[in-house]
């Protein structure tokens, strides 16, 4: 049996989002592999130039639920739209991106067929016997290459930005195939009521030039005041960033936080002071320019971003580095 | 309403981890422990539930082995009722799907309208769980809460979205929720909580008494197979600066003045 892979789209302002093409982009070379094809799955209302455009991107064969309970995502509807639909294909992967839909969803999904999801995934090894894909467990300390030993279909989600989606054709030709869908709104539990701001956003990050961030490796509230500050001062202004946790404990407030939940930046200079680097804070500061990491810990995984890497404590360290700016900028 | 809670002990974040010689585990002797970081926020959201509320119990549960006996009673000491333990060999070793199934048997024993998990544990990261249960259970659910009230009918619940954006929504009960870190400040233990602990009953259940046959769960019953575990191949361009501080401040700002010219 041809070994298939589906794809379950996102979409956004009438366009597939980037993670689902990066999604699609694998799924072509799985396929390609395999001798299967590369099918995706789209629902909406009004999304037929969702489905056309993903068509056009690589899948040969698009299936396009519209009805206007599927306006809005709830995880009834998507479900009740792509679990018939996956029993229907019999496809051997369904992958996502790894976003915050993806994982309010997907396991739901995979739950059906007994299975659980390869999650956050950012490589892959395939050849005739088998697929390994590789994840980054113990906030990517480690890797790991996992193999998922039960029956088809599997199910895998993909870190954002892990697989390029730039081979991508322009005019591929694929097919929509519009399905029609009953639902009724008694079957869609969540009624989503409204989606808003996170409380007010004063802090405008995505265009800062320079940017010192603190993680929760500098200790207290206090310390992150007093060396971030040192820094901020030295460089004649700088913008102040911090991840997660951070401001969960109230060091900062919450419109301060880099990364996916937060803000996305791209600075010319980063500098990040205590922080180890957990992805999501990473996915946040890959566009910056330059990334000056300072952490105690030489594995801490910022590192493996950095340009220029400094291991030790940041007390001792931040002092002198504050200094050294603010008489290099005076000269 | 009896509120279920699932935490999973991780290895401290600062521990540093060695491989065994199978190349496919962390050896765990030696290794300092914590209660991962969302579950403690789900223990706290399921505290402020039953203090809304006036009445209920919160039960924790924890799948893991005999040194996870101290995250029960962690949650105990904050003010947690009661805490199981799926101790017995036959539940570890397992993927997502095998954890989500003793905890769907748990649940269904306690008759627990509500299931509060952490979106994702520290250490295998996997962020599925809860969701695994909910579609095991065939409940609503809701993923990255960052907010949660009682109402008529079931539960507001508050999802955090990408891009500093939120999603309010109404769910009927029984549920499952995979609680986000942050969406309270999580209080801290009193001595007298701690003593209070110490008297709070802990159950055992077995696989047999939960209706688990052993094939389904722990290292039997895993899908997900672990093929090898190895720290990362540096892909990275980082270029470490060492000396004293004044002699690292001084190469940095160089470098940053004429290599990377953003000084």
């Amino acid at each position: 049996m041809a070994k298939d892979v589906l794809v379950v789209i996102e979409h956004e302002d009438g366009a597939p989002r980037r993670p689902s093409l990066e999604a699609l982009s694998l799924a072509r070379r799985m396929a390609q592999a395999t001798g299967g094809r590369a099918l995706a799955v789209v629902a909406g209302h009004g999304t037929e130039a969702v489905a056309q455009a993903v068509a056009s991107s690589g899948a040969d064969v698009v299936h396009h639920f519209d009805h206007e309970l599927l306006a809005q995502y709830t995880p009834d509807g998507y479900r009740l739209a792509i679990t018939p639909l996956i029993r229907e294909l019999e496809p051997e992967w369904v992958l996502m991106g790894h976003t915050y839909l993806a994982q309010d969803l997907l396991p739901l999904i995979s739950a059906t067929f007994d299975a659980p999801v390869i999650s956050d995934c950012v490589d892959m090894e395939i050849d005739a016997e088998k697929v390994v894909f590789h994840r980054q467990p113990y906030d990517a300390k480690l890797v790991a290459r996992i193999f998922d030993r039960g029956p088809a279909p599997h199910f895998a989600t993909l870190q954002s930005g892990a697989f390029p989606a730039d081979d991508l054709p322009q005019d591929h030709g694929g097919t929509v195939d519009a399905h029609t869908i009953d639902l009724s709104g008694d079957r869609i539990r969540r009624r989503v009521l409204e989606i808003h701001d996170a409380g007010e956003s004063t802090v405008d990050l995505s265009s800062a030039e320079m940017i010192v961030a603190g993680g929760r490796g500098l200790g207290s509230k206090e310390k992150f005041q007093q060396l971030i500050g040192q820094l901020v001062e030295a460089l004649g202004g700088a913008a102040v960033g911090a991840s997660r946790p951070v401001v969960d404990s109230e060091w900062l407030p919450h419109d301060h936080q880099i990364g996916s939940s937060g803000q996305i930046v791209s600075p010319k200079l980063y500098i990040g002071v205590g922080i180890s680097g957990a992805i999501q804070h990473v996915v946040g500061i890959r566009g910056s320019q330059v990334i000056v990491a300072i952490n105690k810990d030489k594995d801490a995984p910022i590192f493996n971003e950095a340009t220029y890497g400094i291991v030790g404590d940041a007390e001792e360290l931040v002092p002198a580095i504050a200094q050294a700016i603010a008489e290099a900028r005076q000269s | 309403m009896k509120i279920l809670v699932a935490i999973k002990q991780v290895p401290d974040k600062n521990a540093r981890l060695q491989l065994d010689e199978s190349g496919t585990r962390i050896v765990e002797t030696d290794l300092s422990w914590e209660t991962n970081e969302s579950d403690r926020y789900a223990v706290e959201t399921a505290l402020r539930l039953r203090e809304a509320a006036g009445e209920g119990e919160v039960v924790v549960v924890t799948l893991g082995p005999e040194r996870a006996r101290k995250a029960i009673s962690s949650a105990l000491a904050m003010g947690a009722d009661r805490g199981i333990h799926l101790v017995d060999p036959d539940f570890q070793g397992g993927d997502p799907l095998c954890v989500a199934r003793a905890l769907a048997a748990v649940a269904q024993a306690e008759e627990a309208p509500l299931v509060l998990c952490g979106t994702r544990a520290d250490d295998d990261g996997y962020a599925e769980t809860p969701i695994l249960l909910a579609g095991l259970l065939d409940r609503p659910a809701v993923f990255l809460t960052m907010g949660v009230e009682q109402v008529d009918g079931g539960l507001r619940v508050v999802r955090e979205l990408e891009a500093s954006r939120q999603e309010v929504s109404e769910i009927p009960l029984p549920a499952v929720l995979g609680i986000q870190s942050g969406i309270h400040e999580v209080r801290f233990t009193s001595l007298k909580g701690i003593m209070a602990a110490k008297k709070k009953p802990v159950g055992q259940p077995t696989p047999t008494e939960l209706g688990l046959s052993a094939d389904r769960i722990g290292k039997a019953g895993r899908r997900l197979e672990v093929l090898s575990l190895a720290p990362p191949e540096k892909k990275s361009q980082c270029e470490f600066i060492e000396g004293k501080p004044e002699e690292i401040a001084a190469t940095l700002v160089d470098k940053l003045r004429r290599e990377a010219k953003v000084l």
